[in-house]
């Protein structure tokens, strides 16, 4: 698999804490049996109600990157939430804080998915709209702007190996097999 | 030896490999599946030609994108109805087990799987839907995963996870009549906010669990992600106890289940008691919260911390410190409502009772006591939907379906209905709903409807009335003089 050390972008601000998996795609699109086709209705609701939601804003078309604010992805664990993030086209997510399913989504997924304070998250909202542009880099956990920002995120190294390297569970796991199995004949479940 | 709580100890009794730096392999006992989240995951396994490791080990049932007219059979959603065939196609061909409509056990995935006797103490539990919390009840660690997760655990019955935190929510004092186990997990939840357990597998503690039914254990785990904990677990007791041999009893779990194993009652109790958190055990968290005071409760906003006792007024903006501000303006202009305003008195369109947090039968049970020689305000469409086709049966046989009727509620068939916006039954846009359900996100239950968290009580109580009403009165001796 191809490496994913940086992600170059120009960021997107959606100032809204609280973002949950309903809003970045509604329960009425999850009939679909295809893990495609999402893209479209990504924030469909918000884009709905207001001609200025960011996405529908000429300024930020085309951009990568999506800074938010706290508790980004709460709610249900549809992973179809992560698909129509990634298919619309955002590269990484940037918030001071993410729900724990969303987040194990999206590392699933390869979407990096940083966290960041969120005094740092309200100084790169500001980059994003002054059409900074960004880098991220996973290799030396940082995010730094055009305009000579530079932050320091954490991650922890298993997760940031994922990351680049592109991991994949399932592999990972039938290597495992024969534990795995023995575990369940041998008894040692549920005790 | 190190004293470990419940949560430690199923970690322990379940991880196959772990090397330090890395994640563990997680042993899963149980996977529910249900129509949403489950098609992709099989799909992947065909393409690489993996079959499913443990068929017997899971158990799938149809509730999200289903009607619940009385002629489901017929699903007029093209899409809806693809995808409930294919959950057909994949679990006959894995040999899974599939609780299909008159089956006499089809229902929400979180209702029937304990009432089946499928869930025991001390397993791990998964299932692609945040609800799994629910399972916590009877002492399991059970979670909700996505769908990548989830063709993992199909193929392998093991995770590739790491261990959360541990908090312990400990709870005092009584309830009054007529306040339930859903006021405690609202309240808890507008207390610690949705992410204050981000991080965290909860255990609830305390005497007034003790004294609780598996039903009411089993609404304050379903809603452990609504304050972001992916899992609320309760130590199993003799109530716990009691349920499963029941449950067993009626031989609803057939004998080939691998959570059937060749053990006397007795022995498989002192071992399910092995799992309970030791006594002086530590946990990263700890807080406590006295019941003696505690209200009827309402959510007023667009998340579920978002709520007050049903007698207090709407917080006003000013108080509250951003970005909580902000998104506290944007909720009330939302649902409509005014800050400093009372919520008791606001008029409702319609009612809902049902879903994996209060679709339980004592959740019928107590909507019937409420509404019994009652009648449904004239200007509210109020839905009773049972959670299983067993739980309709109950309800049927102990009365409680004439007594809806009687009133003018409508009685309908088990799925996760009016929840969440994604089959036949919504509420209409502008209009306003009172629901027995867990979530008041915006357009949840359809787009622009307007959702307002409560008990089953409280939401029989405001259907008849009309408007928001604490259900209180129902409930003390006051209403018979």
């Amino acid at each position: 698999m191809k490496e994913l050390i940086k992600i170059v972008s120009q960021a997107v601000p959606i100032e809204i804490a609280h973002i949950n998996t309903d809003l970045i795609i509604p329960a009425k699109h999850l009939t679909s049996t295809e893990k495609s086709g999402y893209g479209p209705y990504l924030f469909q609701q918000l884009r709905e109600e207001s001609k200025n939601f960011p996405l529908n804003l000429e300024q930020f078309q085309g951009r990568r990157i999506l800074i938010a604010l706290e508790n980004f992805g709460c709610g249900s664990s549809r992973e179809h939430a992560v698909w129509a993030l990634v298919q619309y086209g955002f590269a990484a997510i940037i918030a001071p804080s993410y729900s724990d399913i969303f987040f194990n989504n999206s590392i699933k997924n390869r979407l990096p998915v940083i966290s960041l304070n969120a005094e740092a998250v309200q100084e790169l909202i500001q980059e994003a709209k002054s059409n900074e542009e960004f880098e991220i880099n996973l290799q030396d956990k940082t995010v730094r702007t055009s305009s000579g920002v530079e932050m320091k995120f954490e991650m922890d190294s298993y997760t940031q190996y994922r990351l680049i390297y592109g991991v994949n569970d399932i592999d990972y796991l039938l290597k495992h097999l024969d534990e795995i199995k023995s575990h369940f004949s041998g008894g040692k479940a549920n005790e | 030896m190190k004293k470990r709580n419940i949560i430690e100890k199923i970690w322990d009794a379940h991880s196959i490999v772990q090397h330090k730096g890395h994640p563990a392999i997680l042993g899963i006992d149980l996977i529910l599946l249900h129509e949403v989240t489950s098609p992709q995951a099989f799909q992947t396994l065909e393409q690489k030609g993996i079959k499913v490791l443990r068929p017997e080990a899971c158990l799938a049932t149809l509730d999200h994108s289903i009607p619940t007219r009385v002629n489901r059979n017929e699903i007029f959603d093209a899409s809806a109805k693809n995808q409930v065939q294919k959950l057909r196609e994949y679990t006959k061909t894995a040999g899974i087990r599939l609780y299909d409509f008159d089956s006499g056990h089809q229902g929400i995935v979180h209702v029937i799987a304990p009432e089946l006797g499928a869930i025991r103490p001390g397993m791990t539990v998964v299932c692609g839907d945040s609800h799994t919390s629910t399972h916590g009840a009877f002492g399991a660690l059970a979670f909700g995963i996505g769908t990548t997760e989830l063709t993992c655990a199909l193929a392998t019955s093991a995770l590739l996870m790491s261990p959360s935190k541990t908090m312990r929510v400990a709870f005092k004092g009584s309830l009054r009549p007529g306040v339930f186990s859903k006021d405690i997990i609202l309240a808890l939840i507008a207390q610690i906010g949705t992410q204050g357990a981000t991080g965290y597998f909860i255990e609830y503690t305390g005497e007034p669990i003790s004294r609780m039914s598996m039903e009411e254990r089993m609404t304050i785990c379903n809603m452990s992600i609504e304050c972001g904990a992916r899992a609320g677990l309760i130590n199993p007791d003799e109530v716990t106890y009691r349920y499963l041999k029941e449950r067993i009893a009626i031989g609803s779990t057939p004998e080939k289940w691998p959570e059937n194993r060749n053990e006397e009652w007795d022995e498989q109790v002192e071992r399910w008691n092995r799992f309970k958190s030791d006594p002086g055990c530590v946990y990263d968290k700890e807080i406590c919260i006295d019941l003696d005071e505690l209200e009827p409760i309402v959510t007023w906003g667009t998340d579920p911390a978002q709520s007050i006792g049903v007698n207090q007024v709407i917080p006003n903006t000013d108080g509250i410190p951003e970005p909580a501000r902000t998104s506290a303006k944007k909720a009330l202009n939302y649902t409509k409502l005014s800050e400093d305003a009372t919520i008791s008195g606001t008029s409702i369109q319609w009612a809902f009772i049902g879903s994996c947090t209060n679709g339980r039968i004592e959740d019928l049970r107590i909507a019937a006591s409420v509404i019994k020689n009652q009648k449904v305000h004239p200007g509210v469409t109020f839905y009773i939907v049972p959670g299983s086709e067993q739980v309709m049966k109950q309800a049927r046989e102990e009365g409680l379906v004439q007594i809806f009727e009687n009133a003018g509620a409508i009685f309908r068939m088990p799925g996760c209905s009016m929840c969440l916006g994604m089959n036949d039954d919504r509420v209409p846009s502008g209009q306003r709903c009172i629901s027995s359900t867990n979530r008041n996100f915006v357009g949840r239950q359809g787009p622009g409807s307007i959702t307002h968290l409560a008990s089953p009580a409280t939401v029989a109580a405001s259907a008849i009335a009309g408007k928001i009403t604490s259900p209180i009165p129902y409930f003390s001796q006051s209403r018979f003089v």
